[in-house]
């Protein structure tokens, strides 16, 4: 134990700082110069838009002209009372329920299969599914409009050819199809992340546990069952939370596939939130409101996200039990 | 005359006056000269160039940035301006930018925030000019054309109209952009066309339309349908709003009838018109996924023969001129065939260019907007750009045996603009079928502030008519019936805010009792009122 410790801190051994505040932070010193970038770019790119917008949901303002008005919680109390707010929190709950369960069920599978150590060419698998996650969305999606549609479009003609369907279908211009099929898009876009995650949570169980099994005699589906399956559970939520968090605050693909139609089906609260504040034709841009509505997303976002941490405790706990 | 040797420091008393009164004279006579048609300043090769507005332009090296909404303006500006700005002034780059006007509406206002708009820009559809003004983005042009008075002098009465392009007595934009133009005509396919036996350049009645729609679509086999469009609900709301005008219901673009001010959502000819787009819908012949496609994507496919019939304006002709493609193009449908009223318009409309206020080259801006003002620059302006609307100079390129005519249609021709053609001779008789509508912003250009502040009703008509088009309007009336007390709601929400910070406007100033839809709505009727 007394090895490890020493291993585990080397710079304080060697500069001879006891383990002050202080000390610790000066002998990290080169880490903070690192992550300064980062943390400027956060602070300007993230923190300071979240602020402000907490500033800005106060106001009743355009976002262009210089007519501010302080109107304190009443952006507030509209947005709670706008029904096409509550519609679009309903459709972005929709496509969490059905895009996160997908994504984790059949990352997870992928994962599996690709952790298998007998699997050949497992690298250039891996690779071939995280793909997807490098593309840019708003490419991706006008890409994915000219793929499915229902004009000679290449998977409509597939599926006329195989006789799956008898006349093409509309993917994105149905109101019925268009949640589904964006969601299927974006399951295929996060495959990769995901399976990432499995995969690293796969490479913790000891395996030893496999060897173990194996010698009593287990088959694959007993071993994943009673050994894959509960040591990567406390994994498993983290995961499933990470997918929901991301996949609520989809909308560079949405964006650019449907632009929230068609007749509003596929507007999720970001897309209402950014018609608000900016491309809505009809109406003039809104951008106080917008903020409000998207503080009250937020929140419920981060929300979502403490579950996540609080599941981070419990997985720890249960690692410490296994 | 004096001695060649003597230095020009040392000019004899003769030669001084002889000199400066010959200046005197020049002076005189260009100064003359800026009010009454030009000579083409074409120089022995034919070559045209840009005659010098008098601007004192800088020296060194400067770019001057122009952006606006692109199509036959980029033509305009891109082949036949700035070849001859770069020639006439090296030192000052014209850098030209054409942007779709919802870009323009992203771009432009953050380019005001933080200071890197260009020098002279379109107004974004999410601005009005009143509050462009009020903010202090935009500058006036009186203090940067040269000889201003004398150059406003030179346009055609009344198209300087406050509210519209002049604010607080002063000028901000230019009159060149006319909105006098059949911008939803019906335009064919010619082959498609004879295969269903319709002859579109008459007036066809709703029953043909549909008729000849279901045969294009079944002579197709899947490979062309009767109509496509852009369902957007901004292009949705024009159609509709334009076949009820036609069919007897005047209705400007918010859906009112401003013989009375109020809003006409429930009539009976907006009804019909829902049944047509229904009826086609139910037929099959809408072009499949036109609820996904805009409109600039449906009428760049048309010439490839997927569809039969598209409602757009005269902006595609040039473009499809381009391609070997058979098109023909009239009237929009009338419920019974044959003329029904004329479409109303405002008397100058279009993305008319403003100059920002902070710009660094005020100088270069004052020449530029001089020049396209004049009357040889609007000639040219309008030989490029104008295939079908009526330009707010009547008859700019009318007397063909002017040599500046002629120069200017032969140019534009070069470019692709083929003024002489039969589809934008066609285009041109339509335009002058509208007729100049009434503007509540012109008889009270206080009313820009209830714009400013009025929040319309979600979901607008446009998008109202989108999801009749996908199925999810249960009952049309009552949708309809709900949206008109919305609008007349939020209209006279907005009316009281504007009266609540002094705002001297009512509900009244949208009602035009004296408004004839077929005549022009002109000066002396507002004055009637």
């Amino acid at each position: 134990m007394a090895d490890t410790q020493a291993v585990a801190r080397p710079v304080l051994a060697v500069s001879g700082v006891r383990g002050t505040l202080r000390g610790r932070i000066w002998a990290a010193r080169y880490c903070y110069l690192f992550m300064l970038p980062a943390l400027v770019l956060g602070a300007m790119f993230t923190a300071y838009p979240i602020v402000a917008s907490y500033y800005y949901s106060a106001l009743d303002w355009s976002g262009i002209t210089s007519d501010k008005t302080f109107v304190g919680l009443a952006n507030y109390s509209r947005a709670i009372s706008d029904p096409l707010f509550w519609a679009s929190f309903g459709r972005s709950v929709t496509f969490t329920v059905i895009a996160v369960p997908t994504l984790a069920v059949l990352s997870f599978v992928i994962a599996l299969t690709l952790n298998a150590k007998a699997l050949r060419m497992r690298a250039i698998f891996r690779t071939l599914f995280f793909l997807p996650v490098v593309t840019t969305s708003a490419i991706v999606g006008v890409v994915m409009s000219l793929l499915l549609s229902p004009f000679n479009g290449p998977i409509n003609a597939m599926l006329l050819e195989t006789r799956v369907i008898s006349a093409p279908i509309d993917f994105l211009g149905n109101p019925d199809t268009a949640l589904w099929t964006l969601a299927m898009v974006y399951v295929w876009k996060s495959l990769g992340t995901s399976m990432i995650y499995w995969l690293v949570a796969l490479q913790t169980v000891p395996g030893e546990l496999y060897e173990a099994a194996r010698t009593d005699g287990a088959n694959t589906w007993q071993v994943h069952r009673y050994i894959t399956l509960p040591a990567i559970l406390p994994f498993g939520i983290i995961i499933v939370l990470i997918d929901t968090v991301q996949s609520l605050q989809v909308f560079a693909l949405v964006q650019s596939m449907t632009a929230g139609g068609p007749a509003f089906a596929t507007t999720l609260v970001e897309v209402y939130i950014y018609r608000l504040a900016f491309a809505s034709e009809t109406a003039a841009p809104q951008l106080g409101y917008a903020s409000a509505v998207g503080v009250i997303f937020g929140i419920t976002v981060a929300v979502v996200g403490a579950l996540q941490a609080w599941g981070v405790r419990k997985a720890h706990r249960a690692r410490q039990g296994l | 005359m004096d001695n060649p040797r003597t230095p020009r420091s040392q000019m004899s008393r003769r030669s001084f006056l002889w000199t400066s009164g010959a200046l005197a004279a020049a002076s005189g006579l260009g100064l003359a000269g800026c009010s009454r048609p030009e000579t083409p300043s074409d120089n022995a090769t034919g070559a045209l160039a840009i005659p010098s507005q008098g601007a004192s332009l800088p020296e060194g090296d400067v770019t001057f940035r122009w952006i606006d909404t692109g199509g036959l303006r980029a033509v305009y500006w891109e082949e036949f301006f700035q070849p001859r700005w770069s020639k006439a002034h090296p030192n000052i780059t014209f850098n030209y930018e054409a942007q779709p006007p919802r870009r323009i509406a992203e771009v432009v206002p953050l380019g005001i925030r933080n200071g890197t708009v260009h020098d002279v820009f379109v107004m974004p559809n999410t601005i009005t000019a009143a509050q462009a003004v009020a903010e202090g983005w935009v500058r006036p042009l009186d203090d940067l054309i040269p000889n201003f008075d004398e150059w406003k002098g030179a346009f055609p009465e009344g198209l300087f109209l406050e509210g519209l392009n002049m604010f607080d007595g002063k000028t901000y934009t230019l009159p060149i952009e006319s909105a006098a133009n059949y911008g939803t005509a019906l335009y064919f396919n010619s082959r498609l066309m004879e295969g269903a036996g319709y002859d579109p350049t008459e007036q066809l009645s709703y029953d043909d339309y549909r008729d000849a729609a279901r045969k294009i679509t079944e002579q197709g086999n899947g490979q062309a349908y009767g109509v496509t469009l852009g369902a957007e609900p901004r292009i949705l709301n024009r159609q509709i709003v334009n076949m009820a005008t036609i069919a007897g219901q005047p209705m400007d673009e918010e859906g009112m009838d401003l013989r009375t001010g109020e809003f006409v959502f429930t009539s009976d000819e907006v009804m019909e018109v829902i049944e047509l787009y229904q009826a086609l819908n139910a037929d099959g012949s809408f072009f499949p996924g036109v609820v996904s496609l805009s409109q600039q994507e449906a009428y760049a496919s048309f010439p490839q023969g997927n569809a039969g019939m598209v409602f757009t304006g005269q902006w595609v002709v040039p473009e499809w001129q381009k391609v070997d493609f058979e098109f023909g193009l009239g009237p929009m449908p009338s419920p019974s065939g044959g003329s029904g009223n004329p479409l109303g318009q405002p008397p100058v409309g279009g993305p008319s260019p403003f100059v920002y206020a902070d710009t660094p080259n005020p100088e270069v801006a004052g020449e530029i907007m001089s020049y396209l003002g004049s009357p040889e620059g609007v000639r040219f302006w309008v030989a490029f750009t104008a295939v079908g609307e009526q330009p707010t100079w009547p008859d700019i390129l009318a007397d063909r045996d002017d040599p500046q005519v002629q120069r200017a249609i032969e140019l534009a021709a070069e470019a692709g603009v083929d003024q002489e053609s039969p589809e934008v001779q066609a285009a041109v008789a339509l335009g002058e079928t509208t007729r100049v509508a009434p503007q509540p912003a012109i008889r009270n250009p206080e009313i820009a502030a209830v714009s400013a502040v009025l929040q319309s009703p979600t979901p607008s008509f446009g998008e109202i008519m989108q999801a009749m088009l996908v199925g999810e309007v249960g009952d049309m009336r009552s949708a309809l019936r709900d949206l008109q007390d919305k609008s007349d709601r939020a209209l006279d929400e907005a009316i009281a805010t504007v009266q609540q910070r002094g705002g001297n406007v009512s509900r009244d100033d949208y009602a035009f009792p004296n408004y004839d839809p077929t005549e022009d709505y002109g000066p002396d009727q507002y004055a009637e009122l």
